[in-house]
């Protein structure tokens, strides 16, 4: 399946692009996404945390739809689902 | 009717807008929940439009490092409550119009009946869990809220219409430990101008709102970017409907 990824604020920088395709297994999750873009040491440690969850300062959407309410890392992906990553802004 | 003084004061508009566009905004209420970095700004350019009533709330007094963003205060306001503070500033700068500042702690507060005779809420806080608050009035109210947030060089936007768009909830379902993030003064501009632009056009039923959409702001590459969001039919607070 190939599914397309859009970076925004300063994810942009740290993948350099604004969006990329993927071509991932039929039955592949946001795991198996975020296994194959987080390449690098800093590219992980600004994405997951120590233990492999989802950065709480960090936002996924699938379709619209935020990874958390989907099963987060086992939230499966389907041919032609667009996922954004972008940060957590609380403050005001 | 209108003031003399006062038509001079909306001449540069009035084109764009006419009288009954004017008169529309003269009839409006609107809510700001927050007066920050963001509500500052939206407050500042909706009293300025011509909004004809407007109540802010806030539950902080000014402080002296609130001053790189919250441009409306001065040093010598520190120890004011910000609300009140804000209300007699803008007071000064459009005379005509009724606008109200109260000290109200949101996340500690039922103000599902005091949002009720506003038409729009604007979402200027600076904290998730009032915000949560604030969704759920607005749910209770089928008022349209105009959310905002901001951390470092970026902010965000998008107008949620009960029964048209997802709810804050929808989006946000979790939220990280509170914290006090660091921002920069032009970023709350920016974004709080967005947000008093999707109150007059929505109250004037003018263009395109950002419903269904995310509008997020790079102020480091000066870019706007969206994304699409839809509604959850597993969301506690709205259940999608």
């Amino acid at each position: 399946m190939t599914v397309r990824v859009k970076f925004l604020a300063n994810f942009r920088d740290l993948f350099g692009a604004r969006e990329m395709e993927l071509v991932l297994p039929p039955q592949a999750r946001l795991r198996d996404l975020l296994c194959e873009i987080c390449d690098s040491p800093e590219r992980r440690a600004q994405v997951l945390t120590v233990s492999g969850d989802i950065h709480p300062q960090v936002v996924i959407m699938k379709n619209g739809t935020p990874a958390k309410s989907l099963g987060g890392l086992e939230m499966p992906l389907e041919d032609g689902a667009v996922v954004a990553v972008f940060p957590f802004l609380g403050g005001g | 009717m209108w003031d003399k003084l006062e038509l001079v004061h909306y001449e540069r508009q009035l084109e764009l807008i006419g009288r009954r566009g004017q008169s529309r905004l003269k009839r409006s209420g609107v809510f700001i929940a927050g007066a920050g970095g963001l509500g500052t700004a939206a407050a500042s350019y909706l009293a300025a439009a011509g909004i004809g009533r407007i109540l802010i709330v806030d539950r902080d007094k000014i402080q002296v490092n609130n001053l790189n963003r919250q441009v409306m205060y001065a040093e010598k306001d520190a120890g004011k409550l910000k609300a009140a503070a804000l209300a007699g500033r803008l007071s000064g700068l459009n005379p005509h119009i009724e606008i109200r500042g109260e000290m109200i702690d949101i996340s500690a507060s039922d103000i599902r009946d005091g949002v009720s005779t506003f038409d729009v809420i604007v979402d200027a806080l600076d904290n998730f869990p009032s915000r949560y608050v604030l969704n759920s009035a607005a749910l209770a109210q089928g008022i349209p809220l105009v959310h905002a947030s901001i951390r470092g060089f970026y902010g965000q936007v998008t107008t949620l219409v009960p029964g048209l768009t997802p709810c804050l909830k929808c989006l946000f379902p979790e939220i990280p430990k509170d914290d006090t993030p660091s921002v920069l003064g032009p970023v709350c501009g920016v974004i709080g101008c967005l947000q008093a632009m999707e109150v007059i056009k929505y109250l004037l039923g003018n263009g395109s709102l950002l419903m269904n959409k995310l509008l997020v702001f790079d102020g480091l590459k000066g870019s706007l970017d969206e994304v699409e969001i839809g509604r959850r039919t597993d969301c506690p607070e709205c259940g999608g409907r």
